[in-house]
């Protein structure tokens, strides 16, 4: 069975431009987590999930902090919550990860879940051999093809 | 002759440059420096493998690399983020008070522990702790760094270029704490005059709310009580033989490796995760350094340079001290503490052996590369680092900032060993 008998064909997808807002209101309607950002030509550029919206939040030095469990009160920083400066002006394109794992639609569907727990992701974009994106792959999907036999 | 000059000095030129470049690691481009000094050594026969190979101060490298064991282990303990927020509590919320006992704690850190590790355990709690207050961060991040450079100077496992001036001079540890300790308090004191002059707007505002900080219970940053114990039972003994050195004529690396033995033996912590944790390009750069400069030293070079310095010294001594201290912390600032340090040694070496004095010329050397490590962000790890660290928080340090708090903090430090010139 290959990756493209099983994927998502009709997907969600915005452009480098799209802004944050408009992301999160997609997130909601769709009920998805996570969204692929293509450039005009339906090429692929990157992904943003919840992750990436909720990273708006954390300031950018937080990795570098050995330890902050014993820590509960995050005093004036709370006000992050309340008002980000800027917020509606960060697009898809500021927020996405761009070093994304992707796989290939003629690839054996075995390659998926070895993919998602080698890199702990929970959906892989789908491309052709040009690289456009033609698909996404979520564990959904995989679930339906082990436990229906695949195609349903 | 001549060729051995001309080959030796361009080999150092070039991989000076490539070092300072920026475009290459300083590691391996130091690296292939020193193989290429010792390959044009075997060709023009100034140098050989085995003058290579006892180039290398193990004396140094063993000092270094126990030092860097015994600071892995301490790390994982959480001790740093247990001192910084007791700080915080002990300032009761002043910023000005909190910027000097913030770099007061950092540089009686940098004394005993590597100074980059210093930086990058404190700094980012202090920020976190200035983001909780609602106050800015800038003043205690550029006086952790200032102030790391500085206490480095205080001691001689406080600093690389120190350890090798111990090692080259055979000072002890209570040498560097006779001749440096006492000025290096003076220079913080003069630093922090600077700071507050330069950031008098920014630390006069007091939090609105320091009650987040006093709900913080720093006890609980201690991750594994039991191991930070051990490895300030390890560090104690370090510090009571460095300071019974000259009774038991130990060696520095011995008493570093020692440490770092009696801290595997108690904490028994993965020994891979160890060795991960030791700066092997640290360890690599200092070793080529020596192969490097070895080679320079062979070839008759710096012989030259030295003869040039025993006849300065020997027209007015004095003058030949503040020229050390001035071209020693420029140069430090402008090449980095280390190289201008490995580039030196054999020279005040030799200045010996023509007969001058050389007891406060090593002195002078230390403070010059020392308190000039701060006049620029590439004068010492510490400050790449931490400059780099800044960069994620919403003000960092810029150049002007730089210029108006670290540089003019070297300048005031230099003129300040440069009226104690005499004495020293």
């Amino acid at each position: 069975m290959k990756v493209k008998d099983v994927m998502a064909r009709a997907i969600i997808k915005v452009g480098p431009s799209t802004g944050i807002r408009k992301i999160y209101d997609i997130f909601c309607e769709k009920n998805i987590s996570g969204v692929p950002v293509v450039d005009g030509e339906n090429r692929l550029l990157g992904m943003v999930t919840k992750t990436e919206l909720l990273e708006v939040l954390v300031p950018d030095y937080f990795d570098m902090v050995d330890e902050f469990l014993f820590i509960d009160d995050f005093g004036a920083l709370e006000e992050r919550l309340e008002s980000i400066p800027n917020l509606e002006l960060f697009i898809a394109e500021d927020l996405m990860v761009r070093d994304i794992i992707t796989i290939n639609e003629n690839a054996s569907l075995m390659k998926a879940p070895a993919l998602m727990n080698k890199y702990r992701i929970r959906r892989i974009p789908v491309v052709d051999p040009d690289k456009k994106l033609v698909g996404v792959i979520t564990r959904m999907d995989l679930c339906r093809a082990l436990f229906n036999g695949g195609l349903s | 002759m001549m060729e051995a000059y001309i080959t030796a000095g361009a080999i150092f030129i070039v991989t000076f440059y490539a070092i300072l470049s920026g475009k290459f690691d300083r590691s391996i481009a130091s690296f292939a420096g020193a193989m290429a000094m010792v390959v044009a050594g075997i060709a023009l026969g100034f140098y050989s493998q085995e003058a290579a190979f006892g180039m290398i101060d193990f004396n140094v490298m063993g000092l270094l690399l126990g030092m860097m064991v015994i600071v892995s282990v301490c790390k994982k303990t959480g001790f740093f983020s247990y001192v910084a927020i007791k700080t915080v509590k002990a300032s009761g919320g002043s910023p000005l008070r909190l910027m000097i006992m913030l770099g007061c704690i950092t540089a009686f850190l940098s004394m005993a522990l590597d100074n980059v590790t210093t930086i990058i355990l404190i700094i980012p709690i202090t920020i976190l702790v200035c983001d909780i207050l609602g106050i800015n961060p800038l003043p205690m991040i550029v006086s952790e760094i200032v102030l790391s450079n500085i206490g480095g100077v205080g001691t001689m496992i406080g600093d690389p270029p120190n350890m090798m001036i111990a090692s080259s001079a055979g000072f002890s540890f209570n040498d560097f704490i006779v001749h440096l300790f006492p000025i290096v308090l003076v220079a913080m004191a003069l630093s922090f005059v600077v700071l507050i002059i330069v950031f008098k707007k920014d630390i006069c505002k007091r939090p609105k709310d320091f009650r987040p900080i006093l709900d913080i219970d720093e006890r609980q940053a201690i991750k594994d009580v039991k191991s930070l114990r051990k490895v300030i039972f390890a560090l104690s003994i370090v510090f009571a033989l460095f300071i019974a050195q000259k009774k038991f004529g130990l060696h520095h690396s011995f008493i570093a490796l020692l440490g770092a033995g009696v801290v595997l033996v108690l904490v028994r912590p993965k020994i891979e995760e160890v060795i991960k944790d030791v700066e092997w390009p640290v360890l690599i750069f200092f070793a080529s350094l020596f192969v490097l400069i070895g080679g320079l030293e062979h070839s008759g070079i710096l012989n030259i340079i030295a003869k040039q310095v025993v006849r300065l010294a020997s027209l007015n001594y004095t003058l030949a001290k503040v020229s050390l201290l001035w071209i020693s912390g420029i140069s430090s600032a402008l090449v980095g503490a280390i190289p201008f340090t490995t580039s030196m040694l054999p020279v005040i070496k030799y200045v010996g052996v023509l007969g001058q004095e050389t007891g406060s010329l090593w002195w002078v050397l230390a403070l010059g590369v020392g308190f000039g490590g701060c006049g620029t962000p590439i004068g010492t790890m510490a400050g790449v680092v931490g400059l780099s660290m800044s960069e994620r928080t919403r003000t960092p340090i810029d150049f002007k900032t730089w210029l108006k708090t670290a540089t003019i903090v070297m300048l005031v430090n230099l003129i300040f060993v440069t009226l104690l010139i005499k004495i020293i």
